[in-house]
C-alpha cells in the first residue's frame, strides 16, 4: 500500500473524510441533513469501503473482482436516487428512477456476459454514461427553472462532481483498452490523471454538502 | 485492423448502444407515467372544481338566504311598523329609524364580504399591493394567524395586468388558508419579489407541520395545490412547492409581471 502514488490515497481518504465531516458539522450545528445529501454521503462511504477493500485484497494477492457485482448496483442506485429526489420536475423525476431501475439487471447481464476477469472494461462505462446523463439533466433541468443564484445549490456541486467523476470513468475503460492496451505506463498515467480529478470530484461534492439547507427541503416541486 | 481492435470498437458500440437504450427506455417510460398521471390529476382536479363551484354557490346561496334576506324581511317588518305607527311619537320615530339604519349598514357589511369572497374588487380600485396587505389583514383576523407580509411599494414592482394580479391574490388566498388549516402554526409570512427576469415571486412560508409533497394523483385529495399550480399555470408561469413533515412548507408561484391576457 506504501508504494502506491499519493493521489490514490487522497481520493480514498477523502471518500471516508467528507461523510464523517458533514455528519460532525450537522451535529454540532444540530442541523439535520437532508435525504438526497445522506444518500450521496452513502454512495461516499460505499466508494470508501470498496476501495479499502480492493487495497487490502490486493495487498494479500486475493481476487476482488466479484466485489463490484456488489458495489457497483449499491453505489449506482444510492446515487441515481438522490440526483431524482433533486428533480424540481416530476418527468425528470421519475425518467432518473426507472433508469435506476433498468440499468440495475442491464448492468448485470452485460457484467456477465463480460466475463468476471474483464474488469468491467465494458460494462462500468455503461453504468457511467447512464449516471453522468442523469446529472446533466439534473444541472440544465434544475438550472433552467432555479431563481436563485445556482451556486446556491447543493444539487449544483454535487452534481458538477459527480459529472466530472464519472465522465472520466466513462472514458477511462475504453480508452485504454483501444489506444494502450499494451502500454503499463501509459495506463498507471490514465489512472493518475484520474485520481487527480477524482479528488477535484470529491471536493465539488463536499462543496455542496457543506452549501447551508434550504429552510424546508424540495421533495418535489413545480406542480 | 487487428480483430482485437474491431472486438473494441464492437464493445464500444455495444456499450454506448445499451446506455443509450437504457436512457431512452427510462425517457419513454417516464414520459407515459408522467402523462398518464397528468391526465388522472386533471381529471380529478375537474371532478374537484365542478364540486367546488356548486360548493360556492351553495355558500352564497346560504348568505343570501338565511343572513340577506331574513335581515331584508325585518326590514321591511320593521318599515312597516314605522309606516303604521301613528304621528306624534318623535323620538321613539327616530329610535326606530336608527335602528334600522343600522340594520342596513350590517346588511352592506354582509353582502361586501359575501362580494368580496367572489371578487376581490380591492384589486380594481387599489391594485395588487393593497389587496394582499388586506388579504393578510383579513386573515390575521379570522384566523388568529399573524402574517408578516414583506411587498415592496407598489411602485417598485412593475405593472401588473389585473388577470396576473387576481391569479396570484387567489394563490396567496388559497395558500394562507392552508396555513390556517393544515399547518397547526400560528405565523406564517407572504413574500412579493420582482425577479430579474422580470417576473414576480409570491411566497408563502410557515413552518409548521408541513406533508410529503408527492406528484402522484392519490397525494392530491384537496384542490388547493392543484388549483393554485393551475393558476400559475395560466399566467405562464409555475408553482414550486418545499415542503417535509414537521419542517414546514413553502410556496412560490412565479409569474411573468407584464403579460397580456392570460391564456
Amino acid at each position: 500500500m506504501d508504494t502506491l502514488p499519493w493521489e490514490l490515497h487522497a481520493a480514498t481518504a477523502l471518500e471516508g473524510l467528507i461523510p464523517l465531516f458533514v455528519w460532525l458539522r450537522s451535529r454540532l450545528a444540530k442541523t439535520e441533513i437532508s435525504r438526497p445529501r445522506r444518500l450521496v454521503m452513502a454512495w461516499l462511504l460505499v466508494q470508501f469501503t470498496s476501495d479499502l477493500f480492493q487495497l487490502y485484497t490486493m495487498s494479500r494477492g486475493i481476487s476482488n473482482l466479484w466485489a463490484r457485482y456488489l458495489i457497483s448496483p449499491t453505489s449506482d442506485v444510492l446515487m441515481l436516487y438522490a440526483l431524482s429526489m433533486w428533480q424540481t420536475h416530476p418527468l425528470r423525476r421519475i425518467g432518473i428512477r426507472v433508469a435506476m431501475l433498468v440499468l440495475v439487471p442491464v448492468w448485470f447481464g452485460y457484467a456477465i456476459a463480460e466475463g468476471v476477469g474483464a474488469f468491467g472494461r465494458y460494462s462500468d462505462p455503461l453504468r457511467s454514461i447512464v449516471i453522468l446523463v442523469a446529472t446533466l439533466v439534473t444541472l440544465v433541468g434544475n438550472g433552467l427553472t432555479t431563481t436563485t443564484r445556482i451556486s446556491r445549490h447543493d444539487w449544483f456541486w454535487v452534481a458538477a462532481g459527480v459529472a466530472l467523476y464519472f465522465a472520466l470513468e466513462a472514458a477511462l475503460g475504453p480508452f485504454l483498452e483501444f489506444i494502450f492496451a499494451d502500454s503499463r505506463d501509459i495506463a498507471l498515467r490514465a489512472f493518475l490523471f484520474k485520481a487527480r480529478f477524482d479528488i477535484l470530484a470529491y471536493l465539488l461534492i463536499a462543496a455542496g454538502l457543506l452549501c447551508p439547507q434550504e429552510t424546508a427541503r424540495p421533495s418535489g416541486t413545480s406542480i | 485492423m487487428s480483430s482485437g481492435n474491431s472486438e473494441t470498437i464492437w464493445n464500444l458500440y455495444l456499450t454506448l448502444g445499451l446506455a443509450a437504450a437504457v436512457i431512452l427506455f427510462a425517457l419513454i417510460s417516464a414520459l407515459v407515467i408522467y402523462q398518464r398521471r397528468f391526465v388522472k390529476l386533471h381529471r380529478t382536479y375537474s371532478k374537484n372544481l365542478l364540486s367546488a363551484q356548486e360548493e360556492e354557490r351553495a355558500w352564497v346561496a346560504r348568505e343570501v338566504h338565511d343572513d340577506a334576506l331574513q335581515r331584508v324581511a325585518m326590514l321591511a317588518h320593521e318599515l312597516h311598523e314605522v309606516a303604521d305607527e301613528p304621528p306624534g311619537n318623535v323620538d321613539r320615530q327616530r329610535q326606530r329609524i336608527g335602528a334600522i339604519v343600522t340594520e342596513v349598514e350590517d346588511l352592506g357589511v354582509m353582502l361586501r364580504r359575501v362580494a368580496h369572497r367572489l371578487h376581490p374588487s380591492l384589486i380594481d380600485q387599489a391594485g395588487l399591493v393593497p389587496a394582499l396587505e388586506g388579504l393578510a389583514g383579513d386573515v390575521s383576523r379570522a384566523h388568529g394567524i399573524q402574517v408578516d407580509v414583506e411587498i415592496p411599494p407598489s411602485n417598485a414592482i412593475p405593472g401588473v395586468p389585473r388577470d396576473v394580479a387576481l391569479i396570484l391574490y387567489r394563490i396567496a388566498q388559497e395558500g394562507l388558508r392552508n396555513v390556517a388549516r393544515h399547518s397547526g402554526v400560528k405565523r406564517a409570512s407572504l413574500r412579493v419579489v420582482p425577479t430579474q427576469d422580470n417576473e414576480l415571486s409570491l411566497e408563502i412560508v410557515d413552518r409548521g407541520r408541513g406533508f410529503v409533497h408527492d406528484d402522484h394523483p392519490k397525494s392530491h385529495k384537496g384542490l388547493g395545490l392543484v388549483s393554485m399550480a393551475e393558476r400559475a399555470r395560466l399566467a405562464d408561469g409555475r408553482l414550486e412547492v418545499w415542503s417535509e413533515p414537521g419542517k414546514g412548507t413553502r410556496l412560490r408561484a412565479i409569474v411573468p409581471a407584464h403579460q397580456g391576457e392570460v391564456s
